[in-house]
Formats: C-alpha cells, sequence, structure tokens
C-alpha cells in the first residue's frame, strides 16, 4: 500500500514536471516574423492588433485571405491544447484519475499534422525561420507523449517485473521437467541412427530435388557475381549498380531470376516440411533428444547445402566461363574468394526470406497437423462468376494496354497487374465452368476428370497462374530482349556523328569548333539548341527540390528535318504534330531497337525548358511564362538522329516548332546560368579526333557545370565510346535471355513436376480406390491425363494471349514499325511454338511417368 | 441360386519376381465353400490368417494362385482386368473398415459413385441416392462431405454405395472395426436389413463374436484353411455363445 501511494507521488511530479515544460514551451519565441521573433500569445496579439494582412505585410508576403482561417484554426488548436493541459495538470493535482493526457495528446497530433499539410496556412508558412515555426508543435507533442507513455510505464513497472519473473520462473522448471522426462544415459546406439539415415534414404529423391534447386540459385548468384567481375574492368557503365549500361541488364536479369529462384525454394521447402515434419514428429513423440533431432536435422541441411554449393558453384563457374567467351571478352581471371563469400551470402539471405515466406505458410496453412486436411476441399467463390471473369480480363487487358505507352513500359506494377486480372479470371473462370457442368449434367460424368478443379480450384487456379507467368514471361518478355538483339544488328547507324560537342556562345568554344574544320579536317556542322530538362513532376516548394530526371537536346522543327536529310538524303519533310500556333514538342527517343523503351521522364513524362540550375532554383524565375509549363507530345520516334549517347534515358531529341524554339532561346539567353546552346556535330577521317585531344580537355574544363549536377551528361560524346559501349550491352542483353529463357523453362517443369509430386499421395489413395470400384484401367489413365491437359492447354492460351499482349506492348512502346514487327514476330512465332510444344511434350512424359507410379500401388 | 462357389482356392505371394519358389508366402492353402442367394456369411479368424486376402480374392481385387471361384455360376479364372473390373463394379458392393468414401466428393456423389462409373443418366443415379440415403437415415446429410460425418454415418453412406446398383453380393471388410459399439449396432442392423429386405447375398470378414452372431453362417478360417463352419440354427444368444467357445480356440 505504502509502495502504491509512494508511486502515485512520482507519477504526480513526473506529470506536472512535464507539463511545466510544455508551459514554459507557450512562452518561448519559436517564430521570426519581419526580424523579430514571437511566443504563441505575442502572436496571437500581433495578429489581433494587426489584422492578417497587417501580419502578412510584416513577413513580406503576398495578401491570400486563406492566411486568416489558417491562422484562425492554428490559434484556436493551440488554445484548446493548452486549457486541456492546464485541466489535466489540475486534475492530477487534485489526485483525480482523469485520462485527459490522451486527449490532450490527440489535440497535439492535430495540430502537428495541420502545421504539416502543404495548403494550410499556418503561421509557420510565413516566418523566416520556416523549418523551426513549422516544427515547433513537435516539441509539445513530444512533451505530451513522453508523459503518457511515462505515467504508463511507471504504472505497469511493477506488475511487468512480477510477470517477468513468474515467467523465467516457469520456463525454468519446465526445462529442468523436459530434461528429466528425457534423460537418456549414455549415447543413443547405432541402430538408432541406422533408422535415422533409412528414414532419409527414403526420401532421398525429394531431398534431391530441393538441393537441386539450392543449386540452381547458387549457380545464378555465383554466375551473377562472376559476370560482375567480368564487366568490372573498364568503363564504369558497364558495372553492375550503374543506372544505365550493361550492368544494369545484368542486375535487371539477376533479380529476375532471384525472384524465380525463390519462388520455387518456397514450393520446394513448403512440400519437403510437408513430407518431414510428421516423421521427425515420430520420433520427437517417443522422446528423441532435442539435441539429437537437432543434429540431425542439421546434418542434414549442411551435407545437402554444401554439395549443393559445391554443384552449383562448379556450375556457375562454367556458365561464366562460357558466358565470358559469349560477351567477347576471351577467357579473364574473374575468380576471386569474394564471389563465393557474396554467393554464400545471397544464398543465407534467400534461405532466411524462405525460410519466413514457408513458416509462415506452413504454419497458415497447418500443413504440420496431424489431421488429413489434403481431404478438406477449398472454397469455390460462390457469386459473380461473370462479374469477375470479364473484369478480370479486363483488368488485364487494361494493364497491358497502358504497359503498351512509352510512359508506362517496363512498369513491373502492370505486369502485376494484368497477371492478377488473369487470377481472377482463373479463379471464377473454374467456379462459373464447374456450376456450368453441374447445371447440364455434364458434371458427374466428368467427376474424376474435373476433380482437382472441384475440390482444389485455389491449388489448381494458383498453379496455373505459377505456369502462365512463367510461359508468359519466356514468350512475351524474353524472346522480344532476345530477338531484338538480331533487329539492331552491328548497330551501323547508331552513331552517325564521331563526335557531339554541347557548346555555348563563346568565343573559346567557337575556336574549337575552327579548330576541328580545319586542322582536324573535320566536317562540323552547328545547331542552336537549348536544354530540356525532364522532371518527376513535383511542384518545388519551400522544402522540396525538383527531382530532374534527365537533361536533354531541344532543336528547332528546321535542324530536326536537316538532320534528318543528312542521314537519309532521300527524306521526305513529315509533318511532326505541333498545332496551328506551333505548340507541343516532338521527342526523338535516341536508343536502339533492343532498348527497352523509357520515356525521359520516367513517371509522367514532363518536359521543361531551361538548364538544371534555372530550374531547381524555382519556377519563380519564369514567372507565368508558358515555357514553364509541361509541353503537349505532339509526336515520338525512336531512332539515332545525332547519336546514341544514353539509350534512351538522357540526351534524348526534343524538337519545337520553329516559333517556339525561338521563344525557349530567347527565353533561356536571358537566364543567369543557360546551358549550352550550340549543337555542334562533327566526323572526321580514320585518325578520329586524337589530334584534338587537348581542345576537348579544355572545352571539358570550360564546361564542368555542365556535368556537375549529372555525371552520365557530359559535355562532349565521342562516337567510339558510344559504339563501345553499346555492343557491350547488346551482347549482355543476348547472353542474359539465353540464360533466362531455359531456366524460366525449367522452372515451369519444375513446377509441374512438384505438383505431381504434392498430390502423387492422394493419387495413389483415388487409383486404388477406383480400382476396387469397378473402373476400367483405360478410363482411370485418363484422369490424370486429362487434368494435366487441361493444365497444359488453359495455361497455354492464356499466356499465350498475355505473352501476345506483352509482346504489342513492346513493339508499342518502342515504335517499331511495320518491317521490324515483320522481323521480330517471324522469329518469334516459330519459338513460341517450339517452346509450347516442348513444354507439352515433357509434360506429357512426366505425366505418364507419374501414371505409372501410381499404377503400381494397384 | 448359387453365389459363390470356391474350390481349393490357393493365394500365394511371391518372394521372387520371377519364378514360385518354396519360400513363397502361402496365405491361402486350398479353401473350398459355396454361398446361396440371400446368405448372410462371417469368415472369422485370428489376424493373419488370411481373411482380407480371402475377401479381396472373392471380390476380385486380388487374382488367386490357383483353384477356382465361380461367381454366379461362371469362372472367373479366365478373366482379366476391365471384364473383372466391369463385375465388381455391376454386381459386387464392397464395405469396407475404414469406409472408403472419397473426401473430395458430396455424400451424395459417393454413394452415386458405381452408378457414375457406369454412366448411368443423373437423373436416375440423384433419385436412386436419395432414396437409398433416406432408408438409411442419412437422407440430410446428402450435401455434406465425408470429413464431417461420424463414423456411423460414414459406414452408412458406405452401405448405400454399396446398394446402388443392385449387386448380387456384398462384400464387408470388418464393416464396424473402427466404430463404437452404438455405431457398430446401427452398421450392423443395417446389414440385417439389407439381408433381410432386400435378399443380399452378404459375405463378412469380423472379428467381433457379437457381430458375427447375426450370420446366418460362419467360416472359422486358420492359417489359411478352413477350422471349421458353425451355422445358426437356434437363437442368436445361443449362437453368439457357440462362436465365443469356437473363437476361444482359435
Amino acid at each position: 500500500m505504502k509502495k502504491k501511494r509512494e508511486m502515485d507521488v512520482i507519477q504526480r511530479r513526473f506529470s506536472v514536471a512535464m507539463y511545466l515544460f510544455v508551459f514554459a514551451a507557450f512562452f518561448y519565441p519559436w517564430m521570426m516574423v519581419g526580424g523579430r521573433r514571437y511566443s504563441l500569445f505575442s502572436f496571437a496579439a500581433l495578429w489581433r492588433r494587426e489584422g492578417t494582412e497587417g501580419v502578412l505585410e510584416l513577413a513580406g508576403v503576398p495578401f491570400d485571405e486563406a492566411y486568416g482561417g489558417g491562422f484562425q484554426v492554428f490559434l484556436t488548436l493551440f488554445l484548446v491544447y493548452g486549457i486541456l493541459s492546464v485541466f489535466y495538470v489540475a486534475a492530477v493535482l487534485l489526485r483525480k484519475k482523469w485520462n485527459i493526457n490522451y486527449g490532450v495528446l490527440f489535440v497535439c497530433v492535430v495540430i502537428m499534422f495541420a502545421c504539416r499539410e502543404e495548403y494550410m496556412c499556418t503561421p509557420g508558412k510565413i516566418c523566416e525561420n520556416e523549418l523551426e515555426a513549422d516544427l515547433f508543435p513537435a516539441v509539445f507533442l513530444m512533451g505530451s507523449f513522453f508523459e503518457c507513455v511515462g505515467r504508463k510505464m511507471m504504472e505497469i513497472w511493477d506488475e511487468s517485473l512480477r510477470e517477468m519473473y513468474a515467467y523465467r520462473q516457469k520456463e525454468r522448471r519446465e526445462k529442468a521437467e523436459r530434461k528429466r522426462r528425457l534423460a537418456f544415459p549414455g549415447k543413443y546406439s547405432k541402430l538408432f541412427y541406422e533408422a535415422v539415415c533409412k528414414n532419409f534414404r527414403r526420401n532421398l529423391k525429394d531431398y534431391a530435388m530441393l538441393f537441386f534447386c539450392n543449386a540452381l540459385v547458387f549457380l545464378v548468384a555465383f554466375a551473377g557475381f562472376g559476370l560482375q567481375q567480368v564487366i568490372r574492368e573498364g568503363d564504369v557503365s558497364l558495372q553492375v549498380g550503374y543506372p544505365v549500361g550493361a550492368g544494369k541488364i545484368l542486375l535487371g536479369s539477376l533479380l529476375e531470376l532471384g525472384a524465380v529462384g525463390l519462388f520455387m525454394l518456397v514450393l520446394l521447402l513448403l512440400y519437403y516440411l510437408k513430407r518431414r515434419i510428421p516423421e521427425y514428429g515420430v520420433f520427437s513423440t517417443l522422446g528423441i533428444r532435442r539435441s539429437t533431432m537437432y543434429f540431425c536435422m542439421g546434418t542434414e541441411i549442411v551435407l545437402g547445402g554444401g554439395l549443393s554449393i559445391l554443384a552449383g558453384g562448379v556450375c556457375g563457374g562454367l556458365a561464366v566461363e562460357i558466358l565470358e567467351r559469349r560477351l567477347g571478352r576471351g577467357a579473364g581471371n574473374w575468380f576471386s574468394p569474394w564471389i563465393i563469400l557474396a554467393s554464400v551470402g545471397v544464398i543465407a539471405l534467400f534461405y532466411v526470406a524462405t525460410f519466413f515466406v514457408t513458416h509462415d505458410l506452413f504454419v497458415g496453412l497447418r500443413m504440420g497437423s496431424s489431421a488429413d486436411l489434403s481431404a478438406v476441399g477449398e472454397k469455390m467463390p460462390k457469386r459473380f462468376h461473370i462479374f469477375f471473369i470479364v473484369g478480370g480480363f479486363l483488368f488485364s487487358a487494361g494493364a497491358l494496354r497502358e504497359y503498351s505507352y512509352n510512359a508506362n513500359y517496363e512498369y513491373i506494377d502492370l505486369v502485376i497487374a494484368a497477371f492478377l486480372g488473369v487470377y481472377l479470371a482463373l479463379r471464377h473462370g473454374i467456379a462459373k465452368f464447374i456450376k456450368v457442368q453441374k447445371k447440364n449434367g455434364r458434371y458427374l460424368s466428368r467427376i474424376f476428370r474435373q476433380h482437382s478443379f472441384s475440390h482444389k480450384p485455389k491449388s489448381a487456379a494458383w498453379y496455373m497462374l505459377g505456369l502462365c507467368v512463367l510461359q508468359s514471361c519466356i514468350v512475351g518478355l524474353f524472346s522480344v530482349q532476345f530477338f531484338s538483339v538480331f533487329l539492331v544488328g552491328d548497330g551501323e547507324g547508331l552513331s552517325p556523328y564521331g563526335l557531339v560537342c554541347l557548346a555555348d556562345e563563346s568565343g573559346e568554344d567557337a575556336a574549337l569548333i575552327r579548330e576541328l574544320s580545319e586542322a582536324e579536317g573535320a566536317e562540323v556542322s552547328a545547331y542552336p539548341m537549348v536544354r530540356v530538362i525532364g522532371n518527376r513532376g513535383e511542384q518545388p516548394g519551400r522544402f522540396d527540390t525538383a527531382k530532374i530526371y534527365s537533361q536533354n537536346i531541344g532543336i528547332s522543327e528546321s535542324a530536326y528535318h536537316e538532320l534528318k536529310r543528312k542521314q537519309n538524303p532521300g527524306y521526305e519533310k513529315k509533318e511532326l504534330g505541333f498545332d496551328e500556333n506551333g505548340a507541343g514538342i516532338y521527342i526523338v527517343h535516341q536508343q536502339d531497337k533492343s532498348t527497352k523503351a523509357r520515356p525521359i521522364d520516367y513517371w509522367v513524362g514532363e518536359y521543361y525548358v531551361g538548364s538544371v540550375y534555372s530550374y531547381s532554383a524555382g519556377f519563380d524565375e519564369w514567372g507565368d511564362n508558358e515555357l514553364a509549363k509541361p509541353f503537349r507530345t505532339a509526336g515520338e520516334e525512336t531512332s539515332a538522329l545525332i547519336g546514341i549517347m544514353c539509350q534512351g534515358e538522357r540526351e534524348n531529341i526534343v524538337v519545337f516548332s520553329d516559333a517556339y524554339f525561338e521563344k525557349a532561346r530567347e527565353a533561356v539567353m536571358k537566364l543567369d546560368y543557360p546551358g549550352p546552346t550550340k549543337l555542334v556535330l562533327a566526323n572526321a577521317g580514320e585518325a578520329g579526333f586524337k589530334g584534338a585531344e587537348a581542345g576537348l580537355k579544355a572545352f571539358k574544363e570550360r564546361h564542368r557545370k555542365d556535368e556537375e549536377y549529372d555525371a552520365r551528361v557530359k559535355s562532349y560524346y565521342l562516337g567510339e565510346d558510344a559504339q563501345r559501349r553499346f555492343h557491350a550491352e547488346l551482347n549482355m542483353k543476348r547472353v542474359m535471355a539465353e540464360f533466362l529463357i531455359p531456366l524460366f523453362f525449367l522452372a515451369c517443369i519444375l513446377l509441374v513436376k512438384i505438383k505431381l509430386m504434392t498430390e502423387r499421395r492422394a493419387n495413389e489413395r483415388r487409383e486404388e480406390f477406383l480400382s476396387c470400384m469397378g473402373m476400367r484401367k483405360k478410363e482411370r489413365r485418363r484422369i490424370l491425363r486429362s487434368e494435366m491437359g487441361v493444365y497444359c492447354a488453359v495455361t497455354a492460351l492464356i499466356s499465350a494471349a498475355v505473352g501476345a499482349g506483352l509482346i504489342w506492348g513492346a513493339f508499342s512502346a518502342r515504335f517499331y514499325e511495320a518491317a521490324d514487327r515483320i522481323f521480330m514476330l517471324k522469329r518469334i512465332i516459330p519459338f513460341a511454338i517450339c517452346e509450347y510444344a516442348e513444354l507439352v511434350l515433357i509434360i506429357a512424359f512426366l505425366t505418364e511417368r507419374e501414371i505409372r507410379r501410381i499404377e503400381r500401388v494397384v | 441360386m448359387r453365389v459363390l462357389e470356391v474350390r481349393r482356392l490357393i493365394r500365394n505371394y511371391r518372394k521372387s519376381a520371377v519364378k514360385s519358389s518354396e519360400e513363397d508366402v502361402k496365405v491361402l492353402k486350398g479353401i473350398s465353400f459355396k454361398v446361396d442367394k440371400g446368405e448372410f456369411v462371417g469368415i472369422m479368424g485370428k489376424s493373419g490368417c488370411g481373411k482380407t486376402t480371402l475377401l479381396k480374392v472373392l471380390g476380385m481385387i486380388d487374382k488367386q494362385t490357383d483353384g477356382t471361384i465361380k461367381f454366379m455360376g461362371k469362372d472367373t479364372k479366365g478373366l482379366y482386368g476391365d471384364q473383372l473390373a466391369d463385375i465388381r463394379r455391376k454386381q459386387i458392393g464392397f464395405i469396407f473398415q475404414d469406409f472408403y468414401l472419397m473426401d473430395s466428393l458430396s455424400v451424395e456423389e459417393n454413394i452415386m459413385l458405381p452408378m457414375i462409373l457406369g454412366k448411368e443418366k443423373p437423373a436416375v443415379m440423384k433419385k436412386r441416392a436419395r432414396n437409398f440415403a433416406e432408408k438409411f437415415g442419412i437422407g440430410k446429410l446428402l450435401n455434406k462431405n465425408p470429413y464431417e460425418l461420424s463414423g456411423g454415418e460414414k459406414q452408412r453412406v458406405a452401405i448405400c454405395r454399396a446398394l446402388i446398383n443392385n449387386p448380387d453380393l456384398i462384400l464387408a471388410d470388418e464393416p464396424t472395426g473402427n466404430l463404437d459399439s452404438k455405431s457398430g449396432q446401427t452398421v450392423i442392423r443395417a446389414l440385417n436389413r439389407i439381408n433381410q429386405k432386400y435378399k443380399k447375398t452378404i459375405v463378412m470378414v469380423t472379428h467381433d463374436p457379437q457381430m458375427a452372431s447375426h450370420c446366418t453362417r460362419i467360416i472359422l478360417l486358420k492359417d489359411g484353411k478352413i477350422l471349421d463352419v458353425l451355422k445358426r440354427e437356434g437363437e442368436k444368444e445361443e449362437f453368439y455363445q457357440e462362436v465365443l467357445g469356437r473363437m476361444a480356440d482359435l
């Protein structure tokens, strides 16, 4: 009792102390307006005295009525907060147990949100010390929060300590009891370990399957790190982690492989645990020491893990050697212990992730339960089938349509959305099919052939979706990646100029141009340009700086036509789609045809005229200038107008109508730093630009500021550098597609195999039962054949449709012309037919083998 | 009319897959008996004496090594595969100890199963299944799944399934083995009803003398041979005592 009283006193003192701190904060001058600091009270007095207009004038902010309301809400909330705080302190002093402190905390949270809201005109928005003025409510929030938490902790402290002590005692007792119960003098006999080994041998095939997948994942990790070492030397843009170039292609492919690897491991581990846990459960029930059981399980895993790492490492090494030659780099010394360590790290990470997912699934699905849950049917959706089937179809079609736009291409969420639609359609399609069958009386005659769809519709839908995803990726994604490399050929014409310089109007730059044409004998041409930047579309507010994603080259319509004519003397001037006033822009994505289309601005595709420096300073400089507003895109194309320098991510060509270009150039020239304004294109003879190295170095030094914002944007580009990088990328694309296609195909087969293995026991029981009931052998065989046939046919149809959508999306987003499309389709269609035929043959073979295996039980 | 005629029935399990030898396990060693229409025959014996093997051979799930079985006057020795499957489906009904119901099908579908395999019309199947289910008190369970039923209910579903094709012979392998005494009584009453009302011939393997006392004749097996045949002539209770006495001798 005494202790409780003491605790009450401490709690009271703590609350009062915390709120004294809060009250003190009311008097602290947090806000600075017109060079003077104001507390909440003095600010309220100032507002009453001067009115909103006066306060805004003092702060040097143009009058806006919204501030009046904003100040009122802000000060009223603080008034409520203050009154509640006083009430609370009074209650505490009067020893009343009223939980007003929670209400105080709530009001404080509301104030905090109000201050952080962009459109709420709170005093923080007009103060000179804007950060402090915006964030000072956090001081009140912390005071109230710590008071609540501290008080609560004091209340439960003693109780928690008691509970913890009791729990520890209980645990100790249980441990001692377990130790006594399972006490086993001496060691287990040899016979015991023989029994464990025999049990292990019985499951050797399943075990081998799990570690085959493990080896496969290790192979991928090892090959990935090995390839990274292979391409490490040389250009930075080839390295993994660099946002463009061959390294990025490698990283992207490895992520795709990693996702499939994780999927397969989870599936296999689930299957394996389902088989092994009950067997170890028997040992556990019989009283095996826990340490011995862990030893047995650990040995299994370590042994298998070690073997799979060894196998994966050897195969991965071979793969790197082969891929290295395919990349045209010859044999090199890529191996280092770091690769093994990194690969083991990756596989360990994979296992941690896999165990988390598997554990959740295992517990969630009650797979370790002794009850035979396989008997329990899965729920079939009951209503709105047509709605969901049509909805799923439309959803997929919509996602693929969005995907086909240049701005959304490669947007993985859309691919996932397309498959989500497929899943919806599959889930309800199965339900509708069974319903229709039941209605027209065919259900009973086909009851066994449709058994897995009526009994386990959810699993069936998931398996089908898995097969659809894998097949669609092979047919619709990797095939495009692979064959588009051939569409590019040897890349002739992708770097039409040996040197592209982004110069300005200075005399030094003019001298360099002269030097190039006179001393080097180069053919030089120059065009006026402006910088066009692409940003994410965020309005640059007081705390936000606009994120600039790309810097591009803006030229006039006439320059565009001239450059086109230079490329192709037979070029006929075409309309670029500007409106009658000449508004809009025409974009030339400077990338090769095998590159995944990527808009200048990844998300919204908005373009603004001006250098990065003028832009990041905000729009104020531009005022209401129409050039500061995003442009309408009048048309797009993919080509190498002046040369592929950043594969469509930067240095694309933005074409303005002549009238607009003049306006833009005029406005840009008025800026403090207009950036490059002259596009210089030069072609030299055999010797290249070696003689101009000193001049170019000086040029680079002069234009250092142009390169500061983004390391990928240069002041000049050499054609031969671009060619070298471009060839490395092409090789990497081809090699990774060659690697991904067979691995995804293998994943398809593994998925079918796992399905058959998981359902084997149920199929054996069914076989035995139906044989006993007098079903003919031929009919019994037809059950599994027909089930797998439906899986094959449905998934092939859906994946072909989704694949076709993805191919169409790629064609549209990459602006392929009719000839390109025909070139690609001539290769993709036979490839897809062969892929499906192979898969059907392999599934048929696996099914027949499974049928024979099942028949053995009869 | 004679339903079954078994002569010198031998069933050996080979140790070698290639040829027979002296080491082969001899389960049935020359058994002969006859079963007439409407009889309720029990087969009893200790574990491992060959009761279930005999039932499997009689049900044509397993093939005999030697000897003849005439089913409805027709020798089954020359029949294989689909011909045997047809007989099993059309003329024999099975009732098993562990019910052998398909958990993935509803009660109604389980009952209709032999008719489904025989490709009957759905309307006919449904009508008959409902009819039998009502008679055996499981009419309200038709839309449920087997895992939702009690043991006694499951066995009654199995009985309905055994009857639905109007078979000439019903083979029951310890139908009450997995049930408590109350459910066992319900099942045995149902079997009695089949035998008496529908005049069906039943061959039942059992361990339980109480259940066996409902039979009209009991074949006692020992080490793969017929030890004795007991005929019920008096009251059920007397017969039970007789069976109990003979079982003690086994």
